[in-house]
């Protein structure tokens, strides 16, 4: 389990430490803070520098450029890097205390490489001099990755991975990063719509983790039996805007739709099958409280807190919302232990290391409206 | 002369603290009653409220001074240690204070000096060097006594030889007395609370009997001006970089 992580010349920090991290960790601060480019951060390190994260990132971001649906996606590599710059011996690294080597992301000539031309991936049109290197990760540091830059400074990391259902076209952009072993995924602030879940639930599905979302889920109504999407094939089920999820209770013989359980279900099966997914690994969760209602925040944290307890997941998450920190305190009286496991931070990139904030500060700050944000 | 309006945050104990300093600071021309006032007092505090607050307090977003109004005599709820709970005086106060700040990178002097000269007869004044906050702390009365609350200062502001507030102190001295052959359940005044005894029993007998103390400073009842009130309003103009 990650406690400290370490930041230099990555996006908007120029070095940045953060300490006392916790099994569930949550990120507060401004908007703009740096706290999205903390959780993808952490990710790239946790997923032992996979480039398939780094791809991932900039596409929610929109630093990519897309030419033909077909055609492989090109990331913006600058982005990534302090200050913008794509020049010679530029790098950014990520450090840990995971038991992984630092992964490292540099900029290097091409001609440096004694290289033959079977060394590199596929090289796409109008190569220019420079490469992407990306080193570390496991104990046993991997093969550097090389990724060859264009003129324009940007970088093919991946094959194109179209998915096509019922006419919605997408690229798969947040699948599972199992690079180097433990699985790690990243919820980012647009997923919350009915693909999104149908493609998590088909995940959870294909892990055999269906009795784990349903364990999760019991959480929040002891009464569940399971829950589960319908196809939207037949004119059977419960359709609408929001596709039809299905809750089938202990006691009724046919389900009810999952709304009807209570307010925010659809989010709590999003982020329960997250879990599910990512058993002993690492989820990200970017503004955790996105289509939760203030009065379910508690119930929120219970599940993910319970959850990534019992199943060794180490999870992290943003916020800016008042309503999500009360929550958590207010789950904090109701459940003492729960405190011990998790760890509050606020995060300003102007400043050098993140503030942590211990549980019982944050029942003070609550009880004394004081701005920790 | 132009009111003047700090901007930081400041802990009390409770409401009545929280009204009595804001008119007593008024009094001096320091006016934090509006909303728009940048000044917040947070004031929820129970007994040990206010020292709870302190670390998150000076963590807090922002880099405003940040300002601790303790009542040095309280009361510490039953322990294994201690199974009666115990009475907390202003060395106990202060070093609860003391760790808290020492937590968050406050200065304090290496090693540990005698208390009082850690923590001057005028009020505590240090930086967070992390935080990058000034950080004031003030122990009622007069960071000296052993046992203190606001009603301490405040009996300071009575005026002289008031004849009202001497009938007051003989009345309370009589009511302690009876106190002690009431039923346990329903019990009267306890000495530890003389002095609010005192104030509230010359309060009864004004004018407009049973004012709050808030409301009888605005009322010039209570003068402004004693040693221990200059001595206060002093530290707080130097704690928000007032002139």
């Amino acid at each position: 389990m990650l406690t400290h992580v370490d930041l230099a010349r990555y996006r908007g920090f120029k070095t940045y430490k953060v300490r006392g991290l916790s099994r569930v960790n949550l990120f507060v601060g401004m908007n703009n803070s740096g706290k999205t480019a903390l959780l993808e951060g952490i990710q790239f390190l946790a997923s032992g520098g996979d480039p398939s994260v780094l791809a991932q990132s900039a596409i929610r971001r929109g630093e990519v450029v897309v030419r033909r649906p077909d055609a492989p996606t090109l990331v913006e590599i600058a982005h990534f890097f302090f200050g913008h710059q794509i020049e010679p011996e530029a790098d950014f690294s990520i450090t840990g205390n995971n038991g992984y080597t630092p992964v490292t992301v540099k900029v290097i000539s091409l001609e440096d490489r004694q290289s033959k031309s079977e060394d590199l991936p596929k090289v796409p049109r109008r190569v220019g001099q420079f490469a992407i290197k990306i080193d570390g990760g496991r104990r046993r540091t991997p093969e550097p990755r090389i990724y060859p830059l264009t003129r324009e400074g940007v970088v093919q990391m991946e094959d194109p991975a179209p998915w096509r259902f019922e006419g919605y076209e997408r690229l798969l952009i947040d699948r599972m990063s199992r690079f180097q072993g433990s699985p790690s995924y990243f919820i980012g602030t647009d997923q919350v719509d009915s693909v999104s879940l149908a493609l998590m639930m088909d995940e959870v599905a294909m892990l055999g983790r269906d009795s784990m979302l349903a364990d999760a889920m019991r959480l929040l109504d002891p009464k569940l039996e399971y829950a589960r999407m319908l196809s939207g094939a037949s004119t059977l089920g419960f359709r609408g805007s929001k596709g039809g999820v299905i809750a089938k209770l202990q006691g009724v013989e046919r389900p009810v739709p999952l709304g009807s359980l209570g307010e925010g279900m659809r989010r709590m099966l999003t982020l329960a099958s997250a879990l599910s997914t990512t058993r002993g690994g690492y989820l990200f969760i970017d503004e955790v409280d996105t289509g939760l209602h203030y009065s379910v925040m508690a119930k929120m944290w219970e599940l993910i807190i319970t959850t990534a307890t019992a199943y060794d997941i180490q999870v992290f998450a943003s916020t800016h919302s008042y309503d999500c920190i009360y929550g958590l305190a207010k789950l904090f009286r109701k459940q003492p232990d729960l405190k011990q496991v998790f760890s509050v931070q606020r995060i300003e990139a102007e400043r050098q290391d993140s503030v942590a904030f211990e549980p019982e500060e944050i029942l003070a700050a609550i009880r004394e409206d004081i701005e920790i944000r | 002369m132009p009111s003047l309006m700090p901007h930081g945050a400041l802990f009390v104990e409770g409401l009545d603290d929280e009204h009595a300093i804001k008119q007593l600071l008024a009094r001096h021309n320091i006016h934090i009653h509006d909303d728009e006032c940048p000044l917040r007092v947070h004031c929820k505090g129970s007994d040990t409220g206010v020292i709870d607050a302190v670390s998150v307090a000076i963590k807090a977003s922002g880099k405003h001074p940040v300002g601790f109004v303790v009542d040095t005599d309280a009361f510490e709820p039953p322990s294994s240690q201690f199974p009666k709970g115990r009475r907390l005086s202003r060395t106990d106060r202060w070093s609860a204070i003391r760790a808290r700040l020492a937590s968050v990178e406050v200065v304090l002097p290496t090693p540990q000096q005698p208390i009082d000269s850690e923590l001057p007869s005028g009020g505590f004044i240090s930086r967070s060097l992390r935080f990058e906050r000034d950080v004031g702390v003030w122990l009622m009365p007069d960071n000296r006594a052993d046992y203190g609350k606001i009603e301490d200062l405040l009996s300071t502001l009575v005026p002289k030889g008031d004849a009202l507030f001497e009938l007051a102190k003989r009345a309370t001295t009589e009511a302690l007395g009876i106190s002690t052959t009431r039923p346990s359940e329903n019990p009267a005044i306890q000495t530890k609370n003389e002095r609010k005894g005192q104030l509230h029993s010359w309060l009864a007998w004004q004018e407009e009997p049973g004012m709050s103390y808030g409301h009888a400073l605005r009322r010039k009842y209570f003068e402004h001006n004693s040693s221990v009130a200059t001595a206060f309003v002093a530290w707080f103009k130097r704690l928000y970089g007032l002139p």
